[in-house]
Parts: C-alpha cells; sequence; structure tokens
C-alpha cells in the first residue's frame, strides 16, 4: 500500500519556530475534541470495536515514538519509572503512579490521575482510555524488550478518580 | 412525615451505615427494587473497602462504580503507590518521590531525603575506616571476643603472617589458633574485659609457615550487632627484638672491651658532651668516670691543647658537612689532672655513624704517653748536653748562635759571645792524670754557670774552650 500519512517525530514540526507567540501549549478540550471527533467518525466507519483497536494501536505507535525521543535507555525499572513519571508531569499529560510492579512475573499495575483523556469526563459505564492503554504497553515492550498487553481496570468514565492499568508480559 | 415503609429503609441503611452488626432489615416489599439493591450493594462495599483499608489490608478488590467508590480507589491506589515507592527506597533507591498528596508529599520527601544523606554519611565513614583500616601499616584485626573468629584482617596482617585471602577465611579462621602460648590470650581477654582496651602487650605467634613472631598487641572493645569484638593493632617485633639482642651482645662485648683497656676510651655527641668513658681515666687523670662525665672541654684539655683538638675537630666536621668521611684526628694533648700535675695523651678521634649512614657522634682512644713523652725529653737533652760536663755541647752553641744572630738581625741589636780556653791544661793532665784534669773541667762549668745570668748560655765548645 502506498502510504500518505506514514508517522515520524518530525511531522510534530518546530514548534518553537511555528508558534513564536503562542508557545507550545494548547487548552485540553482542543485535544479531547479531536479525538472524540476522530472516534465518532471513525466509529460510524467501522464500528466499535474496530474503533478501538485503531485507538490502541495508535496509542502504541504513539508510545513508541515517545520512548525513543523522551526517555533515556536504561535497564533499571524505577529509573524508567522516574523518568516517565518526570515527562508525564512536565507534559500535562498526567500523574504517574506505580502501584506494583514485578518485571519477573512481568505484572504491573499504574494508575493515572488528572489522565489527559478521561479525567473529568461524565459517566459512561465503559473505559475509553483504550489509546492510553496502548501507549503504556508500547512503553512497557520498549523499556523491556517483552510484548505487554495493558487493560484499564479503572477509569473515569465509570465512575472512578484515576484511571487504574493493569499490564501483562504476553510472555513473561 | 414520611410512611412507615420509607421510615423501615432509612433504619436499614441508617444500621447498615452505623452499626458493627447490622440488626435492622429492609421491607420485604422493596427487596427486589433495582435503586434499593445498588444503593444497597454500593453501601456494603463501602462497609468493606473502609474496614479494609482501615485496618491497613490494601490488597483488598473493591468492586463497584460510583463518585465514592472511585475515591476509595483512588485512596487505596495512592497507598499502594506509596507502598511501592517505599519498597523501593528500602532497597536503597533514594530518587523516589511522592507528589500531589499535600502535607504528606513533602513531609515524605523530606524524610527520604534525610534517609539518603544518613546513609551516604553512614556510607562515607564506613568507607572512610575501611580505607584507614586497610592503610594501617601495622597489621590490624578484627575478632570476636567469645571465641577468636576472625571477622577482618587489612594487608599488613597478611604481610605479617604470610597468610593469603584464601587461607583467612572471615568467620571460620579462628586468631586463637595463632598463637604460641593460649594463655597469652586469656591474659589479653581478661585484660581486654576489665580496663576495655590493652596496650603494647607482648605476645607470641605463629605465621603460615609455623614461623614465630613476636607482637605488640593495642586493643580495644567494639561492639558490631551488638556483639563485643575486638579491634587489634598487632606491631611485629620479631626482627627488632633479634636485632636488639645482637646489639646487646655486641655492646656488652664491647663493653667489655673498653672497660678493660689501659686506654681511656670514649664517645662523644655531637654537641660535645661525652656519652661514655672507660674507667681508665681515673687511673690516668685522677678524675671518676662520673666526675668526667659532667667537665667542660676547658677543664679536660689544657689550654693549648684544647686550640689544637677544636682546630682539628672543626676540621673533621668541616668534611663532615661537605659529605666527605670523617676525618680521623690524631694529636697529643696535654690534659689537667685531679692532683694538679699534667698528663701528656695521644688522642685518636674517628666519627661514629648510625646504620643508615649519618653521623652522630665521635669515638675517641687516649693513650698515656708522658713516659714516651720523657723520654723524648731525655733524648733531646742528651742530644745537646757534653757527657762530661753536663753543660750544653757544640750541638746547642750553635744553635744558640744561629738564633742569635737571627734575632739580632730582626731586632737590630748586637749580642756578645766569650769563647775561653783554660791555658796550661796539658799540664794538668800530665801531672795529676786525665781524672784531676775532668774535674777541674767540671769546676769551671759549674763557677761559669754560677756566675751567669738566667738568659745565658755555657756550654762547651770542645776539649777545653767554652
Ligand atoms: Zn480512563
Amino acid at each position: 500500500m502506498e502510504r500518505k500519512y506514514e508517522f515520524s517525530w518530525d511531522l510534530l514540526g518546530d514548534i518553537g519556530a511555528g508558534r513564536p507567540n503562542l508557545g507550545n501549549v494548547t487548552r485540553v478540550e482542543v485535544y479531547r475534541l479531536m479525538q472524540f471527533t476522530f472516534r465518532d467518525i471513525i466509529e460510524k466507519h467501522v464500528g466499535v470495536q474496530e474503533t478501538d483497536e485503531i485507538f490502541y494501536e495508535a496509542g502504541k505507535l504513539a508510545g513508541s515514538a515517545f520512548y525513543q525521543h523522551m526517555i533515556t535507555k536504561n535497564d533499571d525499572l524505577n529509573n524508567f519509572v522516574n523518568q516517565l513519571k518526570a515527562v508525564m508531569r512536565e507534559l500535562g499529560m498526567g500523574i504517574l503512579r506505580v502501584e506494583q510492579a514485578d518485571m519477573e512475573k512481568g505484572e504491573l499495575t499504574l494508575t493515572v490521575s488528572e489522565d489527559l483523556d478521561c479525567s473529568g469526563l461524565p459517566e459512561q459505564g465503559y473505559e475509553i482510555c483504550t489509546y492510553d492503554e496502548g501507549f503504556i504497553s508500547a512503553l512497557l515492550e520498549n523499556f523491556s524488550g517483552k510484548p505487554f498487553i495493558v487493560k484499564e481496570i479503572d477509569c473515569w468514565c465509570t465512575g472512578d478518580r484515576t484511571c487504574r492499568f493493569s499490564a501483562k508480559a504476553v510472555n513473561p | 412525615m414520611i410512611n412507615k415503609d420509607a421510615q423501615s429503609i432509612l433504619e436499614y441503611f441508617k444500621s447498615l451505615l452505623n452499626d458493627l452488626r447490622v440488626r435492622a432489615v429492609p421491607p420485604e416489599n422493596i427487596s427486589d427494587d433495582d435503586t434499593f439493591l445498588e444503593v444497597e450493594q454500593t453501601i456494603k462495599t463501602i462497609r468493606a473497602a473502609s474496614a479494609a483499608l482501615g485496618n491497613g489490608n490494601l490488597s483488598h478488590d473493591i468492586k463497584g462504580k460510583g463518585y465514592v467508590l472511585g475515591a476509595m480507589k483512588s485512596l487505596q491506589a495512592s497507598l499502594r503507590n506509596l507502598t511501592w515507592i517505599t519498597k523501593t527506597i528500602a532497597s536503597g533507591d533514594f530518587s523516589q518521590r511522592v507528589h500531589f498528596l499535600g502535607d504528606f508529599s513533602d513531609a515524605f520527601n523530606s524524610m527520604a531525603e534525610k534517609l539518603e544523606s544518613s546513609i551516604h554519611e553512614l556510607e562515607e565513614a564506613r568507607s572512610h575506616f575501611e580505607m584507614v583500616f586497610q592503610t594501617i601499616p601495622d597489621a590490624t584485626v578484627i575478632t570476636k571476643i567469645a571465641d577468636g573468629t576472625l571477622m577482618a584482617y587489612n594487608r599488613a596482617f597478611m604481610e605479617a603472617t604470610k597468610f593469603s585471602d584464601d587461607d583467612l577465611t572471615v568467620g571460620s579462621f579462628n586468631i586463637c589458633d595463632l598463637y604460641i602460648e593460649r594463655s597469652q590470650r586469656e591474659t589479653f581477654i581478661k585484660k581486654l574485659e576489665t580496663d576495655g582496651f590493652v596496650e603494647n602487650l607482648e605476645f607470641s605467634f605463629y605465621g603460615k609457615e609455623n614461623d614465630k613472631h613476636i607482637g605488640l598487641v593495642s586493643s580495644k572493645i567494639i561492639i558490631i550487632e551488638g556483639i563485643p569484638h575486638t579491634l587489634s593493632v598487632i606491631r611485629d617485633i620479631t626482627e627488632l627484638k633479634v636485632i636488639e639482642a645482637k646489639l646487646k651482645q655486641s655492646e656488652e662485648r664491647h663493653r667489655l672491651l673498653a672497660d678493660n683497656a689501659e686506654d681511656v676510651i670514649w664517645t662523644m655527641d655531637l654537641e660535645g658532651r661525652f656519652s661514655y668513658i672507660s674507667p681508665s681515666v681515673e687511673k690516668l687523670r685522677g678524675y671518676t668516670v662520673e666526675e668526667v662525665m659532667v667537665q667542660s672541654q676547658e677543664e679536660v684539655l689544657c689550654p693549648e691543647s684544647l686550640i689544637h683538638m677544636q682546630e682539628g675537630l672543626a676540621r673533621a666536621i668541616r668534611s663532615v658537612q661537605n659529605d666527605l668521611p670523617f676525618q680521623v684526628f690524631r694529636g697529643e694533648l696535654e690534659q689537667p689532672c685531679k692532683d694538679g700535675t699534667t698528663v701528656w695523651t695521644e688522642a685518636t678521634v674517628s666519627g661514629i655513624y648510625s646504620e643508615d649512614g649519618r653521623f652522630i657522634g665521635m669515638l675517641g682512644v687516649s693513650r698515656d704517653i708522658s713516659e714516651r713523652k720523657l723520654m723524648e725529653e731525655e733524648i733531646r737533652r742528651l742530644s745537646i748536653t757534653d757527657k762530661l760536663t753536663q753543660s750544653f755541647n757544640r750541638l746547642k752553641l750553635d744553635e744558640t748562635l744561629e738564633q742569635q744572630f737571627e734575632w739580632s738581625k730582626t731586632n737590630l741589636s748586637s749580642f756578645s759571645i766569650i769563647i775561653l780556653d783554660i791555658d796550661h791544661f796539658k799540664l794538668v793532665n800530665d801531672t795529676y792524670g786525665h781524672q784531676v784534669g775532668d774535674r777541674v773541667l767540671i769546676e769551671l762549668v759549674a763557677v761559669l754557670n754560677e756566675n751567669v745570668r738566667s738568659l745565658d748560655v755555657v756550654g762547651r765548645w770542645g776539649g777545653k774552650s767554652f
């Protein structure tokens, strides 16, 4: 297939040069507006399950690129968590906390408070942070070299105050 | 006013929320209402979850949704995160910090920082101790007081005993096995327990090849993990002991020689003080060793000899200062005696050097040469004396004449000579014999001597000429 939109980090552009007055910040509404309108249209075209899969996959692509550009490679889990925590906070993506981590078993439980995607959303009765799931799984895969499946088990959209993700290595 | 059923539902919920054991029951006609069941379930979940959280049970699975349960899950997530962070810090990663938990964040983070700096200080102190321990030039060990188990040792200990790291298994090697006499260990422990320390206690121990060593041990009790240990520094004095014994032996031998010598043997330090004088000095000068030891140089030597000696020694010391060997001084010296007379000695002074080649003093041998001096005097006298008349002979007269010429030349003054001859002396010899002739000559010299000044010189020119 001929590609027109193949992602690369360069596509994010030179924001400093491009926005001398407005700078490198925008409002969360704008981000969410784009995400939920995309969801709407894609769902109409391909259905619910397919939409979730697309968002999970997009999240993975983003997570991988993010790891390559924002994280310094390191074998130490604590160091990785510290870096990730700091970057996510700095970029206003959310407050990351580790509840438990056992890299040998390949099991982690993470929470993200004040999540960029879902915090403050009206209760829907279902978890919506599929993009985040993909994002986290790619981060963990890049860090450990093993593929991870990440599932959001609690979400603002289900009435919780934080999003809680359970990550499990595919082949621990 | 509310109806009875509503009242009964409220009573039930009140009991659910407030009572340890729920006594109230819901009215039967509402027990399959969906909303009622949902609220009832939520309150039951809150009861169970808050009880679990209250008891510190963080693994309780909070099932259900909604604002209050969400907040409880959030609290549980925070507590689980704190547990994880605390475990991480406990495993030595001090970089973890807590954020967005109000005052608690600051309190926790400053605790983590304090812990980090304390651990850091401890670590520094430990490595400093380790460094000092390893670089102490004397053998140093830490052992258990109870049974002598070796807990730590340094390089110097290995060098002293020739044991390798493989031989010295920490925790099983026993220091008691090195004692040559077990009783020394007992004495050591006893002293340590009474005083809390031991200083320079001599003991003997084996090295790896059963070679015997003598050591001086200084020790203190230190408590490690509640168990009393000894920190002991051992100075190996084996070689020192051997040298000491040799030195003592050679010193004794030399002293024996010196003490019994006819000559006076003495040593002097760089300040000019005697450090040793052999007893023979008393025979030479009448002073005891103790008296001479405190005498000044002026009391030891007559003025001219003192100058002579000082010049010689100054030369010798100059050559030492120029890194040349001490120039042996040899000279004849006149020394005062206790009875007011003087005695002539010939002194030979050489340098004393330490083992590393430093000049540390002088060794002198003074020999009594008074007899030789007398003999020399006698020979001199005989060479210038006329045997018969005991007046000066031709040699002395020639010498004197020479001196007087020189003297008058430089002083531009004159002197007089009387040359006299005995007339008809042959007649005396022929008439009374040669023996009488000799007596005449002796008599004449006596007459002449009686009639000259002390400065004047009377001598026999030869035959009957004077
Ligand atoms: Zn969410």
